[in-house]
C-alpha cells in the first residue's frame, strides 16, 4: 500500500542524496514530486470512500480518529508551533497567511472539532460524546507522535515543513474526494463551506 | 474560499522554505518534509486495515 521511503539517490548514477544536489528550486521541486506521489487523495483507504467500500461504521470511526487527533494533537502543537516561528522574520505577508491559517484551525465559529462532531451527528447520527471519545488506532498514535516531533522539537521551519507542507498542502485534493465519496455513496448533504473548512481537519489535524 | 486559502497557504510555505533553507539546512528539510508524508500515509494505511479490510477487527 505505502510506498517505502528510503531517502533514495536521485537518478542521475553519482549517488548523491536528493538534497545533495540543485539549487533551492529544484530541491522543491523534488519535494513536491515526492509528495505527489504519496498524496492521500489516491490512497486505497481514500479510494474505498469514493468507491462506497467503507460501511458507514467505518466512516464513522473515522470520523472520531480525526477528532481525536485533532484535539489532542493538533491544539497542543500549533501553539508551540506558532510561538517558534521567529518575531523578526520576513516575508511578512507569508508569515500572515500561514499564521491565520494555523490559528483558523482552533478559532470559533470553525472549531474543526465542533465541525466534526457536527458533521458525524447529522450526517450519520453517531453519538458525539462516543467520537470525542474514540480509542485511538496504534497507526493514529504513530502519527501524532511524528508530528508532534516536528511540531516540538525541531527548529521552526522543520515544523512549518511537516505540518505546512508535508500535510496540509495535500488538503484541498484530499478533502475533495472525500467530500465527492461521501456524496456518491451516502448521499450525504454537506455543505461545501463546512467541509472545505474541515479540509484543514481531515489533513493535520490542525489539521 | 478556504481551499484557495490552502493553496495560497502552501505558496507561503515554499516562499519560506526558498528564503530560509540554508544549503546545510536541505537534510533537515527533507526529512522532515518525507517522514511526515510517510508518516500520513503510514496513518491511512491503519484506517484501510481498520475500517475497509478488516485485518484489524
Amino acid at each position: 500500500m505505502t510506498q517505502s521511503s528510503p531517502q533514495h539517490e536521485i537518478g542521475d548514477g553519482t549517488n548523491r542524496k536528493p538534497w545533495e544536489s540543485g539549487d533551492i528550486e529544484q530541491f522543491i521541486a523534488r519535494l513536491r514530486i515526492y509528495r505527489d506521489e504519496r498524496h492521500v487523495a489516491d490512497h486505497p483507504f481514500t479510494r474505498s470512500i469514493v468507491s462506497g467500500e467503507i460501511s458507514r461504521e467505518g466512516i464513522v470511526n473515522y470520523l472520531g480518529q480525526f477528532c481525536v487527533y485533532v484535539e489532542r494533537g493538533g491544539k497542543a502543537w500549533l501553539p508551540w508551533l506558532m510561538g517558534n516561528i521567529p518575531v523578526g522574520l520576513e516575508f511578512r505577508q507569508a508569515k500572515n497567511v500561514m499564521l491565520d491559517n494555523l490559528y483558523g484551525e482552533f478559532h470559533n465559529p470553525a472549531d474543526h472539532v465542533d465541525l466534526l462532531l457536527d458533521m458525524a451527528a447529522k450526517s450519520f447520527d453517531a453519538d458525539k460524546e462516543a467520537l470525542y471519545h474514540s480509542t485511538l488506532l496504534p497507526e493514529t498514535i504513530a502519527f501524532m507522535r511524528i508530528e508532534e516531533h516536528y511540531a516540538h522539537d525541531t527548529s521552526w521551519l522543520e515544523g512549518v515543513v511537516a505540518l505546512g507542507f508535508g500535510l496540509e498542502t495535500q488538503s484541498p485534493r484530499y478533502f475533495e474526494e472525500i467530500r465527492r465519496g461521501l456524496k456518491l455513496t451516502t448521499g450525504l448533504k454537506t455543505p461545501t463551506t463546512t467541509t472545505c473548512t474541515l479540509r484543514r481537519t481531515l489533513s493535520t489535524g490542525t489539521a | 474560499m478556504h481551499i484557495e486559502a490552502d493553496i495560497e497557504h502552501g505558496d507561503s510555505i515554499e516562499v519560506l522554505m526558498r528564503n530560509y533553507t540554508r544549503p546545510e539546512h536541505r537534510e533537515a528539510i527533507w526529512k522532515a518534509a518525507t517522514e511526515s508524508i510517510d508518516a500520513y500515509q503510514l496513518w491511512h494505511d491503519g484506517l484501510f486495515r481498520a475500517y475497509v479490510s478488516g485485518k484489524r477487527l
